[in-house]
């Protein structure tokens, strides 16, 4: 949890890259150890990103984007110390309804996703990546490259099928495929790196000089009084984490959106009030809980964070899906209870890591640049006590940074490669059950379903236009 | 089949807004690529790929001191500074990744300290 509050703090430094740096030190943990500490740094890295906002007008994490507006103008009006309070305590408030939802509603799910078969859970895949590709910032085009890239370098490796080695070059290294750990630590840790490293003039500095301070005076009025706006956008935030590739910033952002629109006050928003700061502060950690719904049902992630956390139950020899609330009903269990338990330490070692932020923002923002270079050259080698891991790494590395210039989007590459697999490997066993006819994809109902909500996806925009244009023309 | 359709629909995109667009310049080019943020990102490249190739005969240890103390040499850390804090992270690393974790971390050169 301090690691999540001292990566989530830096400015550029995102939890996700908190929680790649920190999943090869849960290797060698008990598995629920490991989720536990992934747990607990997500949920402080999504926080902590708040505190330079507020005082900084710098978002620490994506997430932190809409909290900027309103936190920022309350520091300018004396009342940094108030917001900051009213992002903690919305940030506990918004994770307890979160992990609530989660708890409540992924063994439903579960249960009905045990109904699905190779068809269905084929159109899932594809209906998670359609997502990602849309949904993620730029344009749909880019998020399409990113997407087709992730599966282009998910078919590297041994055919599951026929045994066939593919795009291996006759490296036996490459025969077990890209490691998909080191390939993330690459594209969220080392490509931020590089992106720093740019500005030589601007981190030899520290990130600020002025002490921060945290008052918890008035903020129990404050929330009971905005009681239904933190329902309001924990509950959209856990909707929309829920989608696959719509993380906490995009439900921040939404349910920011959402609470000015219906706000009294709505002219006042963006100007330093307190509805400003509660409505994303409360979205982006309930968001967190939101996207382990898909990873824990379906095996889908709902967000780059969640796309780490399945890789990492992979290593540990879990595979989530429906049938893990039945196989591993006591880790489950365990999982629910850590992340409820890791809001309630969020507010005592967030407490802490407001005061320790005073401090944390004089130290040199190279020094620790450098720290996070070596960390995922070990992190990356930790993993298997291989170096072509580091190698994968580095790659991912460049192409990450290469891709941020170009502006298309990394989520969609990190689901292509996890996804990859599950969509070939339904489709393939798909068709060896309908004789190698596609109709079974299109013919049953859930699967009809998947594909509509794709293709409405991809060309909803367009279908709507024409359907307007055709009512426009006909006068209707 | 689709990195061509993503593609031809992104030099259209590009043909359609013609406002903005900038004409090659390889002059420039190279002057952005020789100031020091570019050059420290080539730099931070070849010591990994240093680290690569050199774990194994090196070992971790050394290795990890050398990329560290170059790394922050560049990124404009004192020398003093530099040494000390090279170090903490060597030991640091060593520490968690190779006494708590138990991962196999190579000795090389300094293999007869067993450390």
């Amino acid at each position: 949890m301090v690691l999540g509050i001292f990566v989530g703090g830096i400015p550029g430094l995102t939890a996700t890259m908190a929680v790649a740096l920190i999943v090869p030190l849960t290797f060698h943990m008990s598995p629920i150890a490991g989720l536990a500490m992934i747990l607990g740094v997500s949920f402080c890295a999504i926080f902590a990103g708040d505190i330079p906002a507020t005082y900084l007008r710098i978002p620490g994490t994506p997430a932190s984007g809409a909290a900027i507006l309103d936190g920022y103008e309350m520091t300018r009006k004396g009342k940094g110390s108030l917001a900051l309070a009213l992002d903690l305590t919305c940030s506990v408030i918004g994770g307890l309804i979160g992990i609530s939802i989660l708890i409540f509603v992924a063994p439903i799910l579960a249960r009905f996703a045990l109904k699905f078969t190779n068809f269905e859970y084929f159109w899932l895949a594809v209906f998670g990546l359609s997502m990602s590709a849309v949904i993620s910032r730029g344009t749909k085009i880019k998020g399409v490259i990113s997407m087709t890239l992730g599966l282009a370098f998910a078919t590297i490796g041994i055919d599951i099928t026929t045994g066939y080695p593919r795009f291996t070059f006759d490296s036996t290294e490459l025969m077990a495929g890209i490691g998909f750990i080191p390939a993330m630590i690459g594209l969220f840790g080392l490509s931020e790196v590089f992106k720093y490293v740019l500005l030589p003039e601007d981190f030899k500095n520290p990130t600020i000089t002025e002490k921060i301070q945290i008052s918890f005076n008035s903020v129990g009025a404050l929330l009971y009084k905005f009681k239904f706006l933190i329902l309001r956008s924990a509950i959209i935030g856990n909707v929309i984490g829920a989608l696959p590739g719509a993380g906490a910033d995009i439900a921040a952002w939404v349910s920011y959106g959402i609470a000015k629109k219906v706000s009294k006050r709505s002219n006042e928003y963006g100007t330093g009030i307190e509805e400003g700061v509660i409505a994303p502060t409360s979205a982006n950690n309930s968001a967190l809980g939101g996207t382990w719904i898909p990873a824990l049902v379906f095996g889908i992630p709902g967000d780059t964070i969640t796309a780490i956390v399945l890789g990492a139950m992979m290593m540990y020899g879990l595979k989530p899906g429906p049938l893990i609330f039945q196989q591993n009903a006591y880790l489950v269990n365990q999982i629910f209870s850590v992340a409820l338990v890791s809001q309630i330490f969020l507010l005592i070692i967030g407490w802490f890591g407001i005061k320790m932020y005073t401090y944390l923002f004089k130290f040199p923002r190279n020094v620790i640049l450098v720290g996070i270079i070596i960390f995922s050259v070990v992190g990356s080698y930790a993993l298997r006590s291989s170096l072509f891991d580091v190698s994968i790494m580095l790659l991912f590395g460049i192409l990450g940074y290469i891709m941020e210039i170009c502006g298309i989007p990394l989520p969609p590459l990190i689901l292509g490669l996890i996804l990859g697999p599950m969509i070939e490997d339904n489709l393939r066993v798909g068709l060896v059950k309908s004789d190698g006819s596609f109709l079974p994809f299109l013919t049953r109902p859930i699967s009809l379903a998947f594909f509509i909500l794709i293709v409405v996806t991809f060309f909803g925009d367009p279908i709507i236009k024409a359907i307007r244009f055709f009512f426009r023309r006909h006068k209707i | 089949m689709v990195f061509l359709f993503c593609g031809s629909c992104e030099i259209i995109n590009g043909f359609s807004k013609q406002e903005g667009r900038k004409p090659v310049d390889f002059v420039f080019f190279w002057n952005s690529i020789n100031k020091p943020g570019p050059l420290n990102i080539f730099i931070t490249i070849a010591l990994i790929l240093c680290f690569i190739l050199f774990m194994e005969t090196l070992g971790f240890i050394v290795c990890s001191y050398v990329v560290l103390f170059i790394l922050m040499w560049r990124f404009g850390i004192p020398l003093l500074k530099n040494i000390v804090y090279s170090a903490i992270f060597v030991l640091l690393l060593n520490a968690i990744f190779g006494k708590l974790f138990t991962i196999y971390l190579p000795s090389g050169i300094l293999d007869y300290l067993d450390f």
